[in-house]
C-alpha cells in the first residue's frame, strides 16, 4: 500500500514540478511580486488627424502645431488632354495647433470656393488599454463661409461627434455622424472610416460619408456621397496622405455636402495631404 | 508532525528572504540617443524597483510608455514603431550584485558594483553584465549606473531613413533611491 503511495506522489512530484518551475520562471520576480497589468491611454489610432477628409480620433498635441498642406487634382474622367486632371488642382492649406491637452483649434483656407474655415476639436473619452474605456470620443465644431458672394456668403456651420477604436494594433473604426447648418438648411451625414496598418509606418484608410437629408432644391442636386481611399505614409515628422476621392473640396461643408464627382463615371481624383508637426511649446508644460 | 515541520522550515525561509528589501516604485531611468543630426533623451521617474541586502538580488520594471520625451510625435513613435509597447509594455532587468559582499550595507558609502543578469526589452531576453554603484545613506540605497543598449541586440529596428537620426548605441542612465521596508 504504502509502496503505491509513494510512487503516486513521485509521479505528482515529477509532473508538477516542471510546471511549478515554468510558472515561476514567467512571473521571473521574486521581490517585486506580481502586479496588475497597467493601464494607458491608447495612442496612434490614426497615424493623423484625419482619416482622408473626415477628423479622426486623433487630436494634435498640446503645444503642437500641425500643417497641412492638402492638394486635390482634376478628375480623372477628364482624358488625357488634361493629364487626368492632374492639370487642375485645388488646395487647401491649413494648420492646427493643440491649446491644452485634449482641446485643439484648426483654421484653413481652400482655393475651391475661396473658403475659410475654422473649428474646434474637444476629446471628451480617450480609449484605454485596459478597456475601462472602450471607446475614443471626440466632439468638432467647426464654421465655414465662402468668399463667393454669388453663392451666397452665410456661415455654414459643422458639429459632428466622432467615436471609434483602436481594435488591434493594425486595424482601427470610426463613425462621425455629423450635422451642418446654414447655407440654405441643415444636412445630417454619417461618416464612417477605418484604417489597417500595412506596414508599421503605412497604413490603408478608406472613408464613406453617406448624407441622409439635404435641403430641397436647385442648389442642392447633383450632389454624391463622398468615398475615398488612400494610403497614410509616416516618415519621421511627416505624414503623407495619398488618395482617390471623388470630393474635389476639403472643408466639411464642401466634402460632406456638396461632393460632386461620381465614381461611377470616372469623376473620382487623386490628391494628397502632407501634415508636418512642430513642436511649439515643450510638453514638460502640459504635464 | 514531519508536514509541520516542513511548513515552518518553508515558512522560515520565505521569512529569511524577505527580511532586508530596499525597493521604490519612482526610480529614475533616462536614456540618450546622440547622433549629429538630433540628440534625443526620454525620462521615465515611474521605475520599480528592489534589492535585498542579505542575497544582493536585484530587480527592475519599467513600463515602457510611461518614457517621456520633449516632443509629443518622437513618443508616440518610440511607442508605436520602435519599443512596440502593445506587444511589449514592459522592460525588466532580474539579476544580482555578483561581489555583493563588498556593500555594507550597514555603513554609509558609496560602494561599486558588478550587476549580472537578464535585461528584457522589446521581448528580447539577453544576459548582461552592468557596472554600478549602491551607495547607503540611513536607511536608503541608492542605485546608479550607466550603460549601452545597442538596438540591434532587441530587434529594434531603425528604417534608412531615420537612420542618422538614431544613435545605433543608446546610453542608458540609472539612478532609483530604494527605501529599507
Amino acid at each position: 500500500m504504502s509502496s503505491i503511495k509513494l510512487r503516486i506522489l513521485f509521479i505528482f512530484t515529477a509532473v508538477l514540478s516542471p510546471a511549478f518551475l515554468s510558472a515561476q520562471q514567467d512571473s521571473g520576480f521574486s521581490l517585486l511580486g506580481d502586479e496588475p497589468a497597467e493601464s494607458s491611454k491608447v495612442e496612434n489610432t490614426f497615424k493623423t488627424t484625419r482619416v482622408i477628409n473626415l477628423q479622426s480620433l486623433e487630436l494634435t498635441d498640446a503645444g503642437v502645431m500641425d500643417v497641412k498642406i492638402n492638394h486635390r487634382f482634376g478628375a480623372v474622367g477628364l482624358g488625357s488632354y488634361e493629364a487626368f486632371g492632374l492639370d487642375n488642382a485645388s488646395v487647401r492649406i491649413g494648420a492646427e495647433y493643440g491649446i491644452v491637452p485634449n482641446l485643439a483649434v484648426n483654421i484653413g483656407r481652400s482655393s475651391l470656393g475661396r473658403m475659410v474655415d475654422a473649428g474646434l476639436k474637444y476629446r471628451l473619452m480617450h480609449q484605454t488599454s485596459d478597456n475601462a474605456r472602450p471607446l475614443s470620443l471626440l466632439i468638432y465644431g467647426g464654421a465655414a463661409r465662402t468668399a463667393l458672394t454669388m453663392m451666397g456668403s452665410e456661415f455654414v456651420y459643422t458639429a459632428q461627434l466622432i467615436a471609434g477604436r483602436k481594435e488591434t494594433d493594425r486595424f482601427s473604426w470610426q463613425i462621425a455622424p455629423s450635422l451642418l447648418s446654414g447655407g440654405t438648411g441643415q444636412v445630417i451625414a454619417m461618416g464612417v472610416g477605418f484604417r489597417e496598418k500595412i506596414t508599421p509606418r503605412t497604413t490603408f484608410n478608406a472613408e464613406y460619408i453617406p448624407v441622409f437629408s439635404r435641403p430641397e432644391g436647385r442648389g442642392n442636386t447633383g450632389f454624391y456621397n463622398s468615398f475615398s481611399v488612400g494610403l497614410d505614409v509616416e516618415t519621421g515628422g511627416h505624414v503623407f496622405q495619398l488618395h482617390f476621392t471623388n470630393s474635389a473640396g476639403m472643408a466639411e461643408p464642401q466634402f460632406i455636402a456638396q461632393t460632386n464627382g461620381s465614381w461611377m463615371s470616372r469623376g473620382f481624383r487623386f490628391g494628397f495631404n502632407i501634415s508636418r508637426v512642430f513642436t511649439v511649446v515643450n510638453p514638460d508644460k502640459f504635464r | 508532525m514531519k508536514y509541520f515541520f516542513c511548513i515552518i522550515v518553508v515558512l522560515g525561509l520565505l521569512q529569511h528572504s524577505e527580511a532586508q528589501v530596499y525597493s521604490t516604485s519612482s526610480g529614475t531611468i533616462k536614456f540618450f540617443s546622440k547622433t549629429t543630426a538630433e540628440n534625443i533623451d526620454a525620462t521615465n521617474n515611474q521605475v520599480k524597483a528592489a534589492l535585498d541586502a542579505k542575497t544582493g538580488n536585484i530587480e527592475f520594471a519599467v513600463s515602457v510608455n510611461s518614457f517621456l520625451f520633449k516632443k509629443a510625435l518622437m513618443q508616440k513613435h518610440f511607442q508605436e514603431n520602435y519599443m512596440e509597447t502593445i506587444k511589449f509594455p514592459k522592460s525588466t532587468f532580474i539579476g544580482s550584485i555578483t561581489d555583493n559582499t563588498a556593500v555594507n550595507y550597514g555603513k554609509d558609502g558609496t560602494y561599486p558594483v558588478s550587476v549580472k543578469g537578464k535585461l528584457t526589452m522589446h521581448g528580447v531576453n539577453r544576459e548582461v553584465t552592468i557596472p554600478g554603484k549602491v551607495s547607503i545613506s540611513s536607511k536608503k540605497a541608492l542605485l546608479s549606473a550607466d550603460f549601452n543598449v545597442l538596438l540591434e541586440e532587441y530587434k529594434i529596428k531603425v528604417p534608412a531613413n531615420n537612420a542618422s537620426q538614431i544613435a545605433k548605441s543608446i546610453k542608458v542612465s540609472v539612478d532609483c533611491s530604494l527605501q529599507k521596508k
